[in-house]
């Protein structure tokens, strides 16, 4: 039986999350009146209630917000976005492999709702030259960018928190994760060419005028601003490096300097911050112009989403449920098809990001009876292909369906779940396989 | 649905709030908008002609013919204070001659270029007046989908002119698409 204390735990966080999911009120704003209310009675103190917010979470994604602000004045993403039209020369089918291919890498090393809210507009325009229906184009670019965002540690939230919270690596991810984004690339690929291929059809003719307005397009005049492009794109680059290394850090710095300790190594919020004050720095941008565009809404959410989570460690919520895990499954290959498979529902129901935030204290808890490690990587595959399953499952979805509204493109929710079900069903089962290889399962 | 919709709605304004707005004007300076994207129909087109034209244009007859059931109205205009000058400084009859000696000219001119375009089954209409040749156009010109200027339309050196004052002037101030030949 559920003591009252618990009780009340599990009713907020209850009510937070269908208040998260229904959205009448600020996400943000219900997740703080969330951790208010647990607060308020003590079941979070709040001495402990900071030990409960992962800072590593937080900040990484401030320090990544700041980058991505600075480097959206200077027009890089459209400058992408009108080079990927121009490769695709007028091909209906081309637009769609490329502009996921693009929108898939891009996510992968930058925010996804950035990404795609910079690329919907340019692949509309695209599928109005062509006069073709735009939705199967949409929903390639929303499974592109949440596939892509789970082959790094920095591509989707998800990834962001289990890494945090389990001090998981950047290469690790990128060797475990990223092999399986990009089968499951494929796969999607195949998919909408095998649905769609067939309707996505344009007359020679048609294809010259496509490929001459297209040309038409002067990527140059994108850049708002060359410098800070250039500066931009520096900045960018030298943090995926420093991610590549930020585990390892001290082994190159003490071949330079050889005071610094080989075993020193930089967190990854650690690299976001110091990439966010180098190009703050170096780009010479307003400050507070940029502070003013963090998405302290994210931020907060984030905050408030780890508190409410936090009173049902403290009531030993997190424990009885862990303990019931336990005793359902034997071993860690049944542990890691029950959590990649219920966080990819669960998340196509709540949307991935408060959905991981609540299993990460249950993987945690589950470390005392069983090896973990493999189940972080469960856990960053369900969350992330899960945010496929429906249309807002991920904030990637929601940002292009919003988009597509807007511009008088309705895409139905049976119609987003059919194909984001099976891409769910499908991505989810061979990346499921492709671990099992990996630990040696199989 | 309308569940579905509000709820899209919602978390859209919550997720993006105003960047989108942003991001469209951002795209709007070098994507066309689908309005733009849209082609123009010309049903009418306005050929202005003056003194400065010497001959006929079968090049730019041709072109017009490309715009199907377009109608092109010729008016050739006699600049009325050059007119009110002559008569001022010497006399009447003088005035009245230069006027007549412009006007034949007109005539032969609209002539020409109503043959030109009628045997290309573009069908026309003429008109002549005394007149302002760069104000009267503006005035004018509203009523058109497309201008067709010559391009030493007004210039008093027709032989050695490149492209006259007026015509520039008349194709930047003119909100309608404009051709200058």
């Amino acid at each position: 039986m559920l003591t009252t204390v618990q009780l009340l735990a599990l009713v907020v966080f209850i009510a937070t999350y269908i208040l998260i999911i229904d959205e009448r009120i600020h996400r943000a704003v219900a997740a703080m009146a969330g951790a208010a209310v647990v607060v308020f009675l003590g079941i979070v103190p709040w001495d402990s209630m900071l030990e409960h917010i992962d800072f590593g979470t937080i900040f990484l994604l401030m320090g990544m917000m700041i980058i991505i602000n600075v480097a959206r004045h200077s027009g890089l993403f459209e400058y992408i976005a009108i080079c990927t039209a121009k490769m695709a020369k007028g091909s209906p089918i081309m637009v769609l492999i490329l502009f996921s291919i693009v929108t898939a890498i891009v996510s992968a090393f930058l925010d996804n709702v950035t990404t795609v809210l910079l690329l919907t507009p340019m692949l509309l325009y695209i599928t109005k030259l062509m006069d073709l229906n735009p939705v199967p184009f949409l929903l390639a670019e929303i499974i592109s960018s949440n596939v892509g965002g789970s082959a790094t540690l920095i591509g989707d939230p998800p990834n962001i928190m289990i890494a945090s919270s389990a001090g998981l690596t950047f290469n690790e991810f990128i060797t475990i994760m990223g092999p399986i984004a990009a089968v499951d690339m494929v796969i999607v690929l195949i998919i909408f060419l095998v649905i769609y291929g067939r309707s996505m059809k344009v007359t020679k003719e048609e294809k010259e005028v496509i490929t001459k307005t297209i040309n038409s397009l002067d990527e140059q005049a994108a850049i708002t601003d060359r410098k800070l492009f250039k500066k931009a794109v520096t900045v960018i680059l030298m943090v995926v490096v420093l991610f590549f290394i930020h585990s390892s850090i001290g082994v190159y710095l003490h071949v330079i300097f050889p005071f610094v300790d080989p075993s020193l190594a930089l967190e990854p919020a650690e690299v976001a911050l110091i990439g966010a004050a180098i190009i703050l720095i170096w780009s010479r941008v307003q400050p507070d112009e940029i502070f003013e565009k963090i998405e302290w809404t994210a931020l907060f959410f984030f905050a408030g989403l780890f508190v409410i989570v936090g009173a049902l460690v403290n009531t030993g919520i997190i424990e009885m449920v862990s303990q019931f895990m336990i005793s359902m499954v034997s071993n860690q290959f049944e542990a890691m098809f029950v959590i990649a498979w219920f966080s990819a529902f669960a998340s196509a129901i709540v949307d991935n990001i408060p959905l991981t935030a609540a299993l990460i204290p249950l993987i945690h808890d589950m470390s005392a009876t069983m090896d973990v490690y493999p189940l972080w990587w469960a856990l960053s595959l369900g969350a992330c292909m899960g945010g496929n399953g429906t249309a807002i499952a991920a904030s990637a979805n929601v940002v292009v369906l919003g988009v597509a509204e807007r511009e008088g493109i309705a895409i139905t929710f049976m119609q987003f779940l059919k194909i984001g079900m099976l891409t769910l069903v499908i991505t989810v089962a061979v990346g499921l396989v492709m671990l099992y290889a990996m630990f040696g399962m199989l | 649905m309308r569940y579905y919709q509000g709820l899209i709605k919602r978390k859209f304004k919550d997720v993006v709030g105003s960047k989108y707005e942003s991001i469209q004007k951002e795209y709007s300076d070098y994507i066309l908008t689908e309005e733009e994207m849209r082609p123009r129909e010309i049903k009418t087109i306005l050929l202005p002609l003056d003194f400065s034209v010497t001959e006929v244009s079968e090049s730019i007859c041709e072109l017009l013919s490309a715009y199907e059931n377009a109608t092109v109205t010729l008016i050739f205009i006699t600049d009325a204070q050059i007119s009110e000058i002559i008569m001022a400084s010497l006399d009447k009859e003088a005035g009245e001659e230069f006027i007549q000696k412009k006007e034949d000219y007109g005539t032969r001119l609209l002539d020409d270029y109503e043959h030109c375009l009628n045997s290309r089954s573009i069908p026309c209409m003429r008109r002549m007046f005394l007149g302002n040749k760069q104000q009267d156009i503006l005035k004018i010109a509203p009523d058109f989908d497309l201008v067709v200027l010559p391009k030493c339309y007004a210039s008093n050196h027709p032989d050695s002119c490149a492209v006259s004052g007026d015509a520039i002037l008349l194709a930047q101030s003119l909100t309608q698409p404009t051709i200058v030949f």
